[in-house]
């Protein structure tokens, strides 16, 4: 089955580039995707631009309304996902558990919908 | 032995009905429906034509051509047919004496009681899932315990069911990890049933003696399921509890249990 992580943290909480913890940090992510993927598990996966960079569009009565920022201000933001496949909803919470950043932040997990070809 | 009742065999087999089902369909409600088809038949036809030589195999022979029945319908029955179960007297008089259980498919029914315990799914969820699913309560009696109207129940339940499959919640025999890691969310269940029992808020009853049995029931059924682990043994302290009250010892039916297992066990 396909889930998709959520990566959702306080972006202040992380590591900054000039600390020392953060070649470490750096580190781990990558270890965490070399092994997603060598398990056979990753689909997909992507680290996303902080929420200031956020374009929202929504379409209305046919117009197109274009706004500066997230759909939905809060302090803990959306900061990547991946996709993975694997047997089961406990090996997915499992690989959820292992993302670097669950330490500070959380990851919500959610089944990929299937649709019957 | 005097031949048994639909009722009893319904006590002693559900639980592993259930289980070999799940494994089988992989779905919670297929495995729920079949179950209860297979009962419904039982209790038209077992009257007539005599009771089967054994009910578990008739049960499952029947339950899985249902199941089978259904899929290829491709039909899912939400409005749940008249649920066969005995009445709640029947019941408590059924668990208060000695109980046994069926020595097939343990692995099954230890997975069935894990899985309806995922942290995934909300207490109350686990809970009525746990009764309903494991103990073979009908969905007005899981209700009435939680002191909920039947829809609210069958929406509760239809919506664990649901998160179940949509969700990937596995069914599989846990590794011993699993199985350590997961045991105190069983326990906290069957502890909340037996609690819920005994201090029932809103009820008129002080002590509601079918779902402290129920949980007793639980209890010793995860002890026979799960042996030498401190919590799960911790659990027949309920039964201890709870026996001034309801004892009701039946040596005959003891004995001839006992007797069956021993039978088994030489059989092989």
């Amino acid at each position: 089955m396909k889930y998709m992580l959520m990566l959702v943290s306080d972006p202040s909480d992380e590591p900054r580039p000039d600390s020392e913890q953060f070649g470490p940090y750096m580190q781990e992510w990558f270890a965490y995707s070399t092994a997603l993927s060598e398990a056979g598990a990753l689909v997909s996966g992507e680290a996303l631009q902080g929420t200031e960079t956020a374009t929202t569009v929504a379409k209305r009565d046919g117009k197109r309304i274009v706004t500066d920022g997230p759909f939905i201000e809060s302090k803990e933001v959306l900061g990547g996902f991946y996709v993975i496949d694997v047997a089961n909803l406990d090996e997915a919470l499992d690989w959820a558990a292992k993302i670097p950043n669950v330490h500070f932040g959380r990851v919500e997990v959610r089944p990929v919908m299937e649709f019957d070809s | 032995m005097a031949t048994p009742t639909v009722a009893e065999v319904f006590s002693e087999q559900w639980t592993r009905l259930v289980a070999i089902l799940v494994r089988d369909f992989r779905d919670l409600g297929v495995a729920e429906d079949a179950a209860q088809d297979a009962f419904v038949e039982a209790t038209t036809r077992w009257p007539h034509d005599g009771f089967p030589a054994s009910p578990g195999d008739w049960l499952l022979t029947t339950s899985r051509r249902k199941a089978i029945d259904r899929i290829r319908r491709a039909h899912r029955l939400d409005a749940l047919l008249p649920l066969v179960s005995c009445n709640a007297a029947e019941r408590v008089a059924r668990l208060s004496g000695d109980t046994c259980f069926d020595d097939e498919a343990l692995d099954e029914q230890l997975a069935l009681m894990i899985g309806c315990c995922h942290p995934a799914l909300p207490v109350e969820s686990q809970v009525a899932l746990t009764l309903r699913i494991v103990a073979g309560l009908s969905t007005h009696q899981v209700a009435r315990a939680f002191l909920v109207s039947e829809s609210t129940m069958t929406r509760r339940l239809s919506r664990a069911k649901d998160k179940f499959r949509l969700a990937g919640i596995p069914l599989d025999k846990p590794d011993l990890g699993t199985l350590q890691a997961r045991l105190p969310a069983v326990c906290a269940v069957i502890h909340s049933i037996f609690t819920e029992g005994h201090a029932s808020v809103g009820s008129k009853e002080l002590i509601r003696g079918d779902l402290c049995d129920e949980a007793i029931w639980l209890g010793k059924l995860l002890t026979h399921l799960v042996q030498e682990d401190p919590e799960v043994c911790g659990l027949s302290g309920l039964d201890a509890s709870h026996r001034r009250k309801t004892v009701r010892s039946n040596r005959c039916r003891w004995h001839a249990c006992s007797d069956r297992r021993a039978g088994s066990v030489l059989v092989g």
